[in-house]
């Protein structure tokens, strides 16, 4: 806490995170644009998924009329600018609701479920590839191996199958789908979280696995190490004190990339556990041309995005004071 | 040591294996208007039914999506007059209709003291701004009544004058897919800014409660609900007694039909709608569930009758005597299908009419080839458009598959759902499509007799039948009308129709009362009694 502190606190780093800030505003508005010229070039109207295949052309001309989609594109993108300036970024297709509630509520399942598999991710991946680092060649290491391996190779969709078919229908231990909101309690909370996160989580610990036993192979070369072992020092307070520490910035890079995957990403495992993430909400938006919706996923995940890497950016300063005295 | 370890291990993987495999004894099927609840009995008090579908909007008046009314249809909201088991228009929240020997007027009079869920009583005021609403916001109603509107004639009195017969308005109202809901007259004045209600108020069993999108949609019992019909007895169709025993219905939204059968074979939901074809079999054979599969509508092959190839009459003739329906629709849905030249559906036997199945899944390649030499067939590739809704691109490849072995060339393009609907507004985009239709309680709703609807069936004798069936002073003349149009319409071809695909449900045994009449399970007779 102390080195967060000492890192945040510093005027030059709070210089640097205002200038990242500032940053989001040009990503933003170039985000802003292809997401709506693409959305607007691709063929079928929300109007026509609102009023059902019976409608007639007249009738899906006048809705479209009434949502200002015969306006000029320019027109339209302005008006949504403007709107959004003011807290208004729209109203979803589905069910008169504003596309603020809709994205709100979305988000919530998101951000636990991305938390609880970057939890699973970490506690799995970081000890075995410490182990598989320490075992290197023997059964261990190539244990670890085949199972990184599989982890990579998985489908998320079809781990996620597996584990609900075991743990769900057979042992009834979890739920089989659904999402049940922390304000209803946390344990039914994590419980209907558990296995979309260990799905989700488990290939994202494959690939951390590996990258971690790889940083650690490169930083237990060094000639410190050789130097601290030459001292006597034990192979566990190596590994886990010397050699980790200088290998957490490879790690905490990967964190930050997996958490942006899985923000963005992880609509298959959500829509198979039908978790109403960002992730389903975007599918189905983008099934009925749910235009305001799909705009306000896309520029939440580029500002995620900007976030998450301003925050790895200061860990990085937390992990080595090289980088902080730089 | 090696050996007991291979034992130990061997033990282990069958232990497995044998959790992992399902028990097996046949279970039964089961298709009726449910039995009446159990007097006295204490139910569970939330059914969780899960939907993989989601509609844009609960406003019946204005959308025509399947899972909307499925819900909703009956439940939430009534009409003046719905279906019977044979699918006759019979009083519901009418009293009784009657209609002048031509036909052209309707008087329908409103029962008394029926409460709508926000308390207030419905009179003809509600009715009339509902009917009308519904007439305006439905294209079909519209079309069928001309400038003909509700009015009222006293409180509990309303009428509708039109131009020409009406008789087939009141089985419109009673099952149209754009359900004529009644609902109060302020909320039909209470739109969105896209023209959809903001309150969903009506005036049946069970009230709107919360709608969570992508997690669910929750009704809970009216207990002011005003019943009709005899207590304790079993519904006629959808016309009867609904006893609400459930106090809440909650429909989960599951997008993954594999997760639905699972959540189904765990317990988690108790009932399930639309379960994939390819579990149907396995969920059967569980003894802990019911399974019922029941027609839901027809599978349409839609020419462009406008421009390009599909346009000349002798290529539509060649293409539906080569195709072979019964693959067609084995590719597409498993074993969830049947065969039949009726454009009615088993829901509808008034309607049931065997004209032109002649020329119904004639699967002569050689005979088509005959046609097209004779014509004078130059090889223009056939452009097919479908979407991969319901598995529908599965059907393209097969009839792609069988129109290159008689020498048609087809390019066929796959896009979404939403695409297709914008494509097939440009001639120039197809030479056919395409989709389905769920069943409706009469012909006249079949939109593809039209010019308008893409496909652009313009033929002066396919008018001159339609109008006549829709003219038609009676019933029976206009089944005879609608006999001579579906006899035509196989020799035209507005459509090639391959068969009737069917909807698969299940739920647990212990869930009685199911009412399984038409369009899906209506559960306002369900309920698990608590042991």
């Amino acid at each position: 806490m102390r080195q967060i502190l000492l890192v945040v606190g510093g005027k030059v780093m709070q210089k640097f995170i205002a200038r990242r800030l500032l940053s989001v505003i040009p990503v933003v508005f170039v985000v802003s644009v292809v997401i709506f010229t693409l959305l607007k070039m691709v063929p079928g109207s929300p109007a026509a998924a609102m009023l059902g295949d019976l409608a007639t052309a007249d009738d899906i001309a006048a809705l479209e009329a009434k949502m200002g989609l015969d306006r000029p594109l320019v027109e339209q993108y302005f008006i949504w600018i403007g709107n959004m300036l003011h807290g208004d970024f729209g109203m979803s297709v589905v069910g008169n609701e504003t596309v603020a509630s809709v994205v709100f509520s979305h988000v919530k399942p998101t951000i636990s479920l991305t938390l609880y598999a970057l939890v699973i991710a970490t506690v799995i991946a970081i000890p075995m590839g410490m182990l598989a680092a320490r075992k290197k060649g023997t059964g261990a290491d190539h244990a670890a191996t085949v199972v990184s391996l599989a982890g990579i190779s998985l489908p998320s969709f079809l781990f996620g199958l597996f584990l609900m078919l075991i743990f769900a229908v057979k042992l009834r231990i979890f739920p089989v789908s659904g999402y049940v909101e922390m304000s209803r309690g946390l344990w039914p909370h994590i419980r209907s979280l558990t296995l979309p996160a260990i799905a989700l989580g488990f290939m994202n610990a494959a690939l951390m696995m590996r990258m971690t036993r790889s940083t650690l192979l490169e930083v237990l070369g060094s000639d410190y190490i050789r130097m601290a072992k030459a001292k006597g020092v034990r192979n566990v307070a190596l590994v886990a004190k010397h050699a980790l520490k200088n290998s957490l910035v490879t790690i905490i890079t990967m964190i930050g990339q997996s958490a942006v995957q899985m923000l963005a990403g992880a609509a298959v495992v959500e829509s198979l556990f039908a978790i109403p993430g960002l992730g389903q909400l975007m599918v189905n938006s983008i099934g009925r041309r749910d235009y305001y919706v799909i705009q306000a996923i896309v520029l939440l995940i580029a500002l995620f995005n900007v976030l998450i890497n301003i925050v790895v950016d200061l860990l990085y300063g937390v992990a080595d004071p090289r980088v902080r005295a730089a | 040591m090696k050996s007991k370890k291979l034992k130990r291990f061997l033990a282990l993987v069958l232990s497995a294996a044998l959790l992992l495999s399902a028990c097996s004894s046949p279970s039964g099927t089961e298709s009726s208007a449910g039995s009446a609840p159990a007097e006295n009995a204490k139910y569970r008090e939330t059914l969780h039914i899960a939907v993989t579908q989601q509609a844009p909007s609960l406003d019946l008046h204005k959308n025509s999506s399947l899972i909307a009314r499925q819900i909703c249809d009956g439940t939430v909201w009534e009409k003046l007059v719905t279906l019977n088991s044979k699918a006759e228009a019979v009083p519901e929240l009418a009293e009784k209709y009657e209609a002048t020997n031509d036909g052209k007027t309707l008087t329908f009079t409103l029962r008394k003291g029926v409460l709508f869920h926000d308390g207030s009583e419905m009179t003809a005021d509600d009715v009339v701004a509902s009917m009308n609403r519904w007439i305006e916001g439905f294209s079909s109603a519209g079309e069928m009544v001309g400038d003909a509107r509700f009015v009222k004639v006293d409180d509990h009195t309303v009428k509708i004058d039109g131009a020409s017969s009406l008789i087939l308005l009141p089985a419109m109202i009673a099952g149209a897919a754009q359900p004529a809901s009644i609902t109060t007259a302020e909320a039909c004045k209470n739109e969105d800014a896209n023209g959809f209600l903001k309150d969903y108020i009506g005036t049946g069993p069970y009230r709107f409660v919360e709608w969570k999108q992508d997690q669910y949609i929750k009704l809970e019992r009216f207990d002011k609900y005003s019943a009709y019909g005899t207590k304790g007895k079993e519904m006629d169709g959808w016309s009867g007694y609904k006893a609400a025993p459930t106090k809440v219905l909650e429909f989960d939204i599951v997008a993954d039909q594999a997760t639905e059968s699972a959540g189904l074979e765990a317990g988690q939901y108790d009932a399930a709608f639309n379960v994939p074809y390819d579990d149907f079999a396995r969920l059967q054979s569980n003894p802990n569930l019911t399974t019922v599969s029941s027609q839901m509508g027809t599978v349409a092959l839609i020419p462009n009758h406008k421009q390009g190839i599909a346009s000349k009459q002798w290529f539509r003739t060649a293409v539906n005597t080569a195709l072979d329906y019964d693959e067609l629709l084995a590719a597409t849905f498993g074993k969830g299908y049947e065969l039949g030249s009726s454009y009615m559906d088993a829901g509808q036997p008034f309607w049931k009419s065997d004209a032109g199945s002649e020329s119904y899944n004639q699967k002569d390649p050689e005979k088509a080839k005959k046609i097209l030499a004779d014509n004078g067939y130059k090889g223009e590739t056939f452009t097919i458009l479908v979407a991969t809704l319901n598995k529908m691109d599965n059907m393209g490849i097969a009839i792609k598959s069988q129109l290159e072995k008689i020498g048609i060339p087809v390019k066929l393009t796959v896009v979404d759902w939403a695409t297709l609907t914008d494509y097939r507004k440009d001639p120039a985009k197809f030479d056919m499509y395409i989709t389905s239709f769920a069943e409706v309680p009469v012909p006249s709703l079949k939109l593809y007799f039209g010019p308008k609807y893409p496909g652009w069936s313009d033929d002066e004798k396919l008018s001159k039948l339609f109008k006549g069936m829709t003219s038609a002073p009676t019933l029976e003349e206009a089944k005879t009308k609608w006999d001579e149009l579906q006899g035509y319409s196989w020799e035209y071809l507005p459509i090639m129709m391959p068969g009737h695909y069917m909807g698969m449900f299940a739920w647990q045994k212990n869930l009685t009362g199911v009412n399984m009449y038409s369009g899906g399970p209506k559960f306002w007779n369900a309920g698990i009694v608590e042991s």
